[in-house]
């Protein structure tokens, strides 16, 4: 074939802005007519970030919504991942600098959920598997460090070091329970699961309250001791901040470089058609347990940051409602695609709590406090919006990296 | 032996709740093969509805003393239209749209619609729950030991024949008919010259009306309407329909009765704070072992 | 000695026989043709040999081992590979990705070794991805690598399902109607394919098929099947004058007009 041809639909098929409209694939025909269109797409973004970052709430909003900005900028801009990176990692570093303490909870919770998403995505985005009960993993970390750490339970690891012991535990942990509860419920169909998983996630918070001897009940646990990074404790929303932002780092970059892998292909297959996945020489039930553990390690690593951050958990924090932010963040940002869970937390998460005291009256609707009240509202309408308007999320997954330059075809190996 | 049959009577009780919400969700699921998640939620609205129209004719007239029948009533009818009419938006807004979309694109909008409800009845009750008047006598009948409310015995007869009512809609009515034959295979009762979306809708009503009478009488035998009322006893409910093999409008009924029995005999043993849990285990197992339900016929999973 | 043995195998749904004791040996690197008229149970034989169903009774053994009743992967593993009458490509993936999941068996990526991106992975992946495009272009796809499965045109659709069986590296490919909805001209390339597929490839192939010119050309042997019973087997020419045959045939008129054009 015409190496030509299949270099420009190497392109066409890395290029995010094929997904974005119409309009856009036909001015794609030039370079030029290309970037316009992109612009157009992309501005609206921004700009929405900014009219609402104007509007009526005022506590330092404006440095949430400046990050806003210049990271869905960076995200969407760059094609190599590369730039939007540095700037990101750059913005995500200073910015809390700057801030107030409350402002850098915000923050925390962005980062934090983030996180959450991250891992979701691999379950719900990479191998297809509807898990509404994600909160089971991010509590079970959430406990175990709890329980080992808090004064009234003796506390018996030394405090200063514990943190960095009971991370990988947790999340050791929370992968084992993340295959005993997927050993039995994987042969069952996608909505079965998510049914499931849900009750999974009941069940476990439905248990932390009862066994009021092993976690101390709805009475919750208290004094959680911080982390120590060599000598200094890391005690304040920045410096958990930070711990959560290398998590996303190390975790994005996992679950990005497995997904690009022979592991990620058998999860896409998968998630196309089980079956013919299956015939194909896919162990489907361990791929699918692997997903499932990788999501709920990350969960759990989550859940050890949480309970430090919080230094107190109660078995409420860890309801159905946690579950359902994560999986819309996932979805509405963009299922698959970790840029896409990173804007969706920042929509999901970030948006409510700049918005939190934001009120609208027009004619006889007034609605006050929006971010704080109405989240779930918008959470619910946005899901359906989302799968009837833009099945793929805000920003779409990209599609991979193709494995294939057509350089390799130059040279073939005679096959053996 | 009188504890027994205390257990019995109350797992009836909230069996046939199961029973009658599960017809829903074995309806829907019987001819789209979706789990419509917001169904729960179509009790819940049942329930505020209930709850509205009987404190509107407290507050304005002593109907609800001299002829509760009639107010009561008055109240199931209008929660059942309410409920069916904001199933056709649902369907028609949130479901039909993704009716050829890949499985999860409907079931993730159905839970974007079952947040969605949720959280406006949360806002315009501002997060307070409604106390219904008092239509029933809160008093019993005492046979021994066992207590059996009035309201009680009112919701047993009233899941009886809402559910004899549906079984002979399905078995007897053309409407009912159709809804058979989309079940069966949608295309070949489309080309048979059956109108599918008609039917679908019809389906959608039909498991809307039974789950917004359900949310009224329930309604009054709790006294109380909550924003969250329509989760749990939703995921129940769909518990009871794959309890009975889910698509199978008898084992849905048998599948609800069957889990408030086995719920109310659970609080016996394990206490009432693990109720939801024997359910949802009860859920599991079945998924897991006879996933065609405990009195359906096995079928073949790939096609 | 026979590769594949099916033996005394029945498959039923809900009372409706679909196969009826059926037994039957295939040699290998050689190229059965499985006809019978529609519903008479060929694609059900397909699902029974590769896992998609279970026996109801009867066994199947390929290679000297029992595989009825294995899971899907096994049976790839074990060395068998099909396509299906209706495609079911992973339409949201590419053509070459197609390919690379059918080789799946044949990579040892796990999480560990694809996070940390070893210098052996890396190689395998592009050793997998370099015969991938071989296969690709083996089935005349060279140059649609990176093409999204669902854009291909249906011809070229039922030749990736073949290469992503191919990259199994099965020693038996099972091709459910690999024609169907293709003009001559393309039949006539897919009877090419699948003569190389045994000359070159020294595979085992069985397809099932409507055209009698394919069957009758490209088959050295042939078993018939209807209303789930094996009716006849044998040599092209033989099967042909089967009167049972040309009964099970008759007012089907497939055997007639399209063996005689
Ligand atoms: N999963 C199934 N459930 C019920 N009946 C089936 C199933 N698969 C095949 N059948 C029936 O088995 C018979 C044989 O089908 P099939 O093997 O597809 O025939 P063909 O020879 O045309 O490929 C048909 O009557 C078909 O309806
Ligand atoms: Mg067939």
């Amino acid at each position: 074939m015409k190496g030509s041809g299949s270099l420009s639909s190497l392109r066409a098929a890395l290029d995010p802005g094929r997904y974005w409209s119409r309009a856009g694939e036909q001015l794609q025909t030039t370079t030029s007519g290309a970037a316009v269109a992109r612009f157009g797409q992309y501005a609206v973004l921004p700009l929405l970030a900014i009219a609402g970052g104007l509007g009526p709430s005022y506590f330092g909003i404006r440095w949430t919504f400046a990050i806003l900005v210049i990271v869905m900028y960076a995200l969407l801009r760059s094609r190599s991942g590369l730039f939007g990176m540095v700037v990101l990692g750059a913005m995500l570093v200073y910015l809390p600098h700057q801030m107030d303490t409350f402002e850098r909870g915000i923050m925390f919770d962005i980062a934090l959920y983030a996180l959450l998403g991250i891992g979701l995505n691999v379950v719900v985005g990479y191998a297809g598997l509807l898990d509404l009960g994600y909160v089971a993993f991010f509590a079970s970390g959430a406990y175990l460090y709890a329980l080992i750490s808090a004064p009234q339970f003796g506390g018996g690891f030394d405090v200063g070091t514990s943190f960095w012991i009971v991370l990988p535990m947790a999340m050791v942990l929370a992968a084992l329970v993340g295959i005993a509860l997927g050993v039995p419920v994987l042969r069952l169909r996608g909505d079965y699961l998510a049914i499931v998983t849900l009750g999974f996630g009941e069940i476990i918070r439905i248990m932390i309250n009862n066994q009021d001897g092993v976690t101390n009940g709805p009475v919750g646990v208290f004094a959680i001791p911080k982390p120590h990074f060599g000598s200094t404790e890391l005690s304040g929303p920045v410096e958990l901040y930070f711990v959560v932002l290398a998590g996303c780092f190390v975790a994005a970059f996992a679950a990005e470089r497995i997904r690009d892998s022979r592991v990620g292909r058998a999860w896409e297959a998968i998630r196309e058609d089980e079956d013919v996945a299956s015939s194909m020489g896919v162990n489907t039930t361990a791929y699918k347990l692997m997903a499932f553990a990788i999501g709920a390690a990350i969960g759990g690593g989550g859940g050890v940051i949480y309970s430090a951050k919080q230094s107190a958990v109660f078995p409420s924090d860890f309801n159905l409602d946690v579950s359902i932010n994560v999986l819309a963040l996932v979805i509405i940002g963009g299922m698959g695609n970790v840029r896409g869970v990173i804007l969706g937390a920042m929509l999901l998460i970030g948006l409510p709590e700049v918005l939190r005291d934001f009120s609208i009256n027009i004619a006889f609707i007034h609605l006050d406090n929006l971010g704080a009240d109405y989240r779930l509202v918008i959470f619910g309408a946005a899901l359906v919006a989302v799968m009837i308007l833009r099945p793929e999320g805000l920003l779409p997954a990209r599609r991979r990296q193709a494995q294939f330059e057509p350089a390799d075809v130059l040279e073939p190996e005679v096959a053996t | 032996m009188q504890e027994w049959i205390q257990l019995l009577i109350d797992g009836i009780t909230i069996g046939g709740v199961y029973a009658v919400i599960a017809l829903g969700y074995t309806l829907v699921y019987g001819v789209l093969r979706m789990i419509n998640f917001a169904h729960g939620e179509l009790f819940m609205m049942g329930a505020f509805t209930g709850y509205y129209t009987l404190n509107g004719f407290e507050k304005h007239s002593s109907l609800n003393d001299s002829v509760p029948v009639l107010t009561i009533a008055i109240a199931i009818v209008l929660g059942m239209v309410v409920a069916v009419t904001l199933a056709l938006v649902m369907e028609r807004i949130a479901y039909r749209p993704l009716r050829r979309a890949p499985r999860l694109a409907p079931l993730i909008s159905a839970i974007g619609v079952s947040i969605l409800l949720r959280n406006i009845m949360l806002r315009a009750t501002n997060a307070q729950g409604k106390v219904y008047p008092k239509v029933f006598p809160r008093t019993a009948v005492e046979i021994g030991e066992i207590r059996l409310l009035y309201v009680q015995i009112f919701l047993i007869v009233l899941s009886f024949v809402f559910l004899g009512l549906l079984y002979l809609f399905i078995q007897r009515t053309k409407a009912g008919v159709a809804i058979r034959a989309v079940a069966e295979d949608r295309d070949t009762a489309s080309l048979m010259g059956i109108n599918v979306d008609r039917t679908i809708m019809t389906t959608f009503a039909v498991g809307a009306a039974l789950a917004g009478a359900a949310g009224v009488v329930y309604g009054m035998f709790v006294t109380t309407a909550t924003s969250g009322m329509g989760f749990i006893p939703g995921i129940k409910a769909f518990t009871a329909a794959v309890l009975g093999g889910i698509g199978s409008v008898p084992g849905a009924m048998a599948g609800g009765y069957f889990l408030g029995i086995s719920e109310a005999i659970s609080t016996k043993f394990f206490g009432a704070q693990y109720k939801d849990v024997v359910a949802f285990v009860l859920l599991v197992a079945v998924l897991i072992f006879r996933p065609w339900g405990l009195f359906g016929k096995r079928e073949d999973k790939r096609a | 000695m026979a590769i594949l043995s099916v033996r005394h195998v029945s498959r039923a749904f809900e009372g409706l026989i679909a196969l009826n004791d059926v037994s039957m040996e295939v040699e290998a690197e050689t190229i059965v043709g499985v006809i019978g008229p529609n519903g008479a149970g060929k694609t059900t034989l397909f699902n029974l040999l590769t896992g998609f169903y279970r026996p109801t009774s009867g066994e199947i053994w390929f290679e000297g081992k029992r595989v009825d009743g294995l899971p899907l992967h096994r049976i790839a593993a074990a060395g068998i590979s099909r396509t299906f009458q209706n495609i079911r490509l992973f339409s949201n993936m590419t053509a070459i990705e197609n390919v690379l999941v059918g080789s799946h068996l044949h990579l040892s990526t796990n999480i560990a070794t694809a996070i940390l991106r070893l210098p052996f992975t890396v190689k395998q992946e592009k050793r997998a991805v370099q015969s991938a495009v071989e296969t690709l272009r083996f089935v005349g796809l060279a140059g649609r690598e990176n093409e999204l499965a669902w854009n291909l045109a249906y011809g070229e659709q039922r030749r990736l399902e073949i290469a992503r069986a191919l990259a199994v590296r099965p020693r038996m490919l099972l091709l459910d109607e690999p024609t169907a909805g293709m003009n001559p001209g393309e039949s006539v390339d897919m009877i090419r394919l699948i003569r190389a597929l045994r000359d070159d490839l020294r595979m085992t192939v069985v397809l099932i098929e409507h055209q009698m010119r394919v069957v009758m050309g490209v088959c050295e042997y042939i078993t018939v099947l209807d209303h789930g019973e094996k009716i006849s087997e044998g040599r092209p020419e033989d099967v042909q004058k089967d009167q049972r045959v040309i009964e099970a045939y008759l007012g089907t008129g497939a055997l007639l007009s399209e063996g005689a054009s």
